[in-house]
């Protein structure tokens, strides 16, 4: 069994694509500069991870000595760019920890090319067989150069680096890349502990870091891929432009749709102006009587304050429409939106001579929406059913609006006896599609997004006699809340 | 049998209606409200008489269309228009159908008690003229024959000889009857006569 070479060489060419995937993200963004520590980090453990493999399968001591004197160059560029990739992508860390580490191994590794074979053995007897993995690997037979303590310390200082700088980052608030960093400690810490138990305690173990290092750049690559993921929610965010830009278009609408019925709320606003007016006359008049009835001014000034409660209801009204702002969701009870709109709606069919009729479901039924939005939609949809029957003598100009309420959706349909639908019914829902002379088309597409935005329908179908229904269905509040 | 001056008022906002009848009933008038011309045109008496106050916009029949089913019927009372938002064709409309006023909202009080007061001196005076023509044609009844032969000549302005000679009676047989015809009409001119037979639809003879 090949057990060990498979490993190992899996570990090196899953480090090789690392490698190269970083290399390719820091060539797109290449102020990134920690994704190029964290490429020369994969692109030396690939190297590594041959040189161990190599170590691991020679009966050779002497080829032993030369590849682990080797294995030190890729480890100290794995040093350097570790030490980068913490640096910069914590943006922490103490300097003075990460000169030790890099000073002690790159002293360690001037020491490893000036002795015979290596730093970490003065001498190499002989290679013993030993069963690794399910598979059978050299170990060397030697004694351990004491000097290679500087090495061991090196590393323990790369840690303490680590630790240091993730310590740092958490109490930043970078909590995801401490914690990441964090995990890349217990990895080289782990590494380091089976290093010295080979070299000091005689472990029967090969020289086997790689997986601890492909480890650390597992979780590295993590990390930095979180900051893809946040880059997606810098697109999202950017999508939720889009989303504002769509709130801005609803409110263009509401405001043409408010200068459409402007001449209206106007009216509705004289009512109770007018009413409260001609009160205040008449309790005036009644006053200066001899023997005033003071019991009807009483009435008078009753009147007066449910007047003025009306007009400032107007008001209310007026700048729900008008209001720019984030979607609200609560709960709307669409009766009591729909009666408050057929008031605000009264002079309009009126004048236009439309009759209209409500056939709402038993049960008022509430739904999770924005309520300024949703009067929006049925705003428009009446209007448009206004204009659909113009054309039509005004004893023919009906008006129904339905209510169907499950315990699942909503149903609201208006329907109209105009004249009925284009030939493509979907072509009235994009932009710009108007048939009125000053119209700016975009009604039923703002109606239509507003409602999708509410995880509802929207749909038109021609009635079976004459004029059309636009029908929308959302889905009921929960009942629990 | 006069009653006092009746103000008829249809309105279909309940709050405006109720303020309009404090407002009439304040200055003294007899006010009834109605909050929709079809209650106008079901529960006000045929003969009733008195000036109509209307709401232009209202559901079903609108002010104007209630405006001219009066005109067709009976009692052609005189209506003053309440509008909230007139326009000038409106206006027009309402005139052209023999609307004494049109006042837009919110109604100044004075405006409105004036209109109402015009509208029902006018009631009493085409009362009175009513009356005067009924009691007139009553004494025409009483005119005989000749008599009224006599006045159809005098209302031409032909002189009493001129008569004679048409009538083939002396000159003097026709003073007779003129004075009498005078007297039988309690009419003292020839001026308020040709007046009297123009509003009796007596017709001259040439």
């Amino acid at each position: 069994m090949q057990n060990a070479t498979i490993i190992w060489t899996m570990i090196a060419s899953a480090s090789l694509t690392m490698g190269v995937t970083h290399l390719f993200f820091w060539w797109q963004e290449r102020a990134k500069i920690e994704r190029l520590f964290a490429a020369i980090s994969a692109l030396t453990t690939t190297c590594y991870s041959f040189i161990e493999l190599g170590m691991m399968k020679t009966a050779d001591p002497a080829v032993f000595g030369a590849l682990f004197r080797w294995a030190h160059v890729p480890v100290w560029v794995f040093f350097c760019s570790t030490i980068g990739y913490i640096y910069f992508h914590l943006q922490t860390g103490r300097k003075w920890l990460a000169v030790m580490a890099l000073g002690l191994r790159t002293l360690s590794l001037i020491i490893n090319f000036l002795v015979t074979p290596n730093i970490n053995y003065s001498v190499i007897t002989s290679m013993k067989q030993v069963p690794f993995l399910g598979d059978v690997v050299f170990l060397p037979v030697g004694v351990t150069r004491p000097v290679v303590l500087l090495a061991n310390l090196a590393l323990v200082f790369l840690i303490l680096f680590i630790a240091d700088a993730s310590i740092m980052a958490w109490r930043k608030g970078d909590k995801r890349q401490a914690l990441m960093s964090g995990t890349i400690t217990l990895w080289l810490a782990l590494g380091t502990t089976q290093t010295i138990a080979i070299l000091w305690l005689k472990a029967e173990l090969p020289q086997a870091a790689s997986p601890y290092i492909i480890a650390t750049l597992l979780v590295g690559a993590f990390d930095l891929s979180m900051i893809s993921r946040q880059a997606v929610t810098l697109r999202n965010t950017l999508e939720s432009t889009h989303e504002n830009s769509r709130r801005d278009l609803a409110h263009l609408g509401r405001v043409a749709t408010f200068s459409e019925i402007s001449v209206n709320l106007a009216h509705e606003m004289n009512q109770p102006l007018g009413t409260i007016l001609t009160n205040t006359q008449a309790a005036q008049r009644i006053l200066a009587q001899n023997t005033p009835d003071l019991n009807e001014v009483r009435e008078i000034l009753k009147d007066i304050e449910t007047e003025g409660l009306r007009a400032g209801e107007v008001i209310k009204r007026m700048r729900a429409l008008l209001k720019r702002g984030d979607a609200k969701l609560e709960q709307v009870n669409v009766h009591e939106l729909i009666t408050g709109l057929m008031q605000m709606l009264r002079n309009l069919l009126r004048e236009r001579s439309v009759v209209c009729t409500h056939e709402l479901a038993a049960v008022a039924p509430t739904v999770e929406a924005d309520a300024v939005q949703l009067q929006q939609v049925l705003i428009n949809l009446i209007l448009n059913a206004i204009e659909a029957m113009d054309k039509k003598p005004p004893e023919q100009r009906h008006l129904k609006i339905t209510t169907r309420g499950g315990p699942q959706a909503l149903q609201v349909s208006v329907t109209d006896s105009g004249l009925g639908l284009p030939e493509n019914v979907e072509e009235m829902f994009q932009p710009y599609y108007t048939t009125k002379q000053h119209g700016l088309g975009m009604g039923l597409a703002i109606c239509r997004a507003i409602v999708t935005g509410h995880q509802g329908q929207l749909w038109a179908e021609p009635n079976h006699d004459e004029g059309s229904t636009f029908h929308f269905a959302l889905s009921a509040a929960e009942k629990s809340s | 049998m006069t009653t006092a001056p009746h103000v008829y008022l249809v309105d279909d906002d309940p709050g405006m209606l109720r303020a309009l009848g404090r407002l009439l009933r304040a200055e003294g008038f007899d006010v009834s409200l109605y909050e929709s011309a079809r209650r106008f045109l079901e529960e006000h008496e045929p003969d009733a008489s008195g000036c109509l106050v209307l709401d232009v916009a209202m559901p079903e029949i609108d002010g104007l269309e209630l405006q001219r089913i009066l005109a067709n019927g009976p009692s052609a009372m005189p209506v003053i228009f309440i509008s909230g938002h007139g326009d000038i064709p409106m206006a027009v409309r309402a005139i052209q159908g023999g609307a004494l006023n049109f006042l837009t909202k919110p109604v100044r009080a004075d405006e409105l008690i004036s209109a109402i007061r015009l509208a029902l001196e006018l009631v009493s005076r085409r009362s009175a003229d009513v009356a005067y023509l009924s009691v007139l044609k009553a004494r025409l009844d009483t005119l005989s024959p000749r008599e009224l032969e006599v006045m159809q000549h005098v209302i031409t302005g032909k002189l009493n000889k001129q008569t004679a000679t048409d009538l083939g009676v002396a000159e003097h047989t026709i003073k007779i009857h003129r004075m009498r015809l005078m007297r039988k009409l309690e009419i003292q001119s020839v001026a308020d006569l040709v007046r009297a037979a123009e509003r009796l639809g007596v017709a001259a003879s040439h």
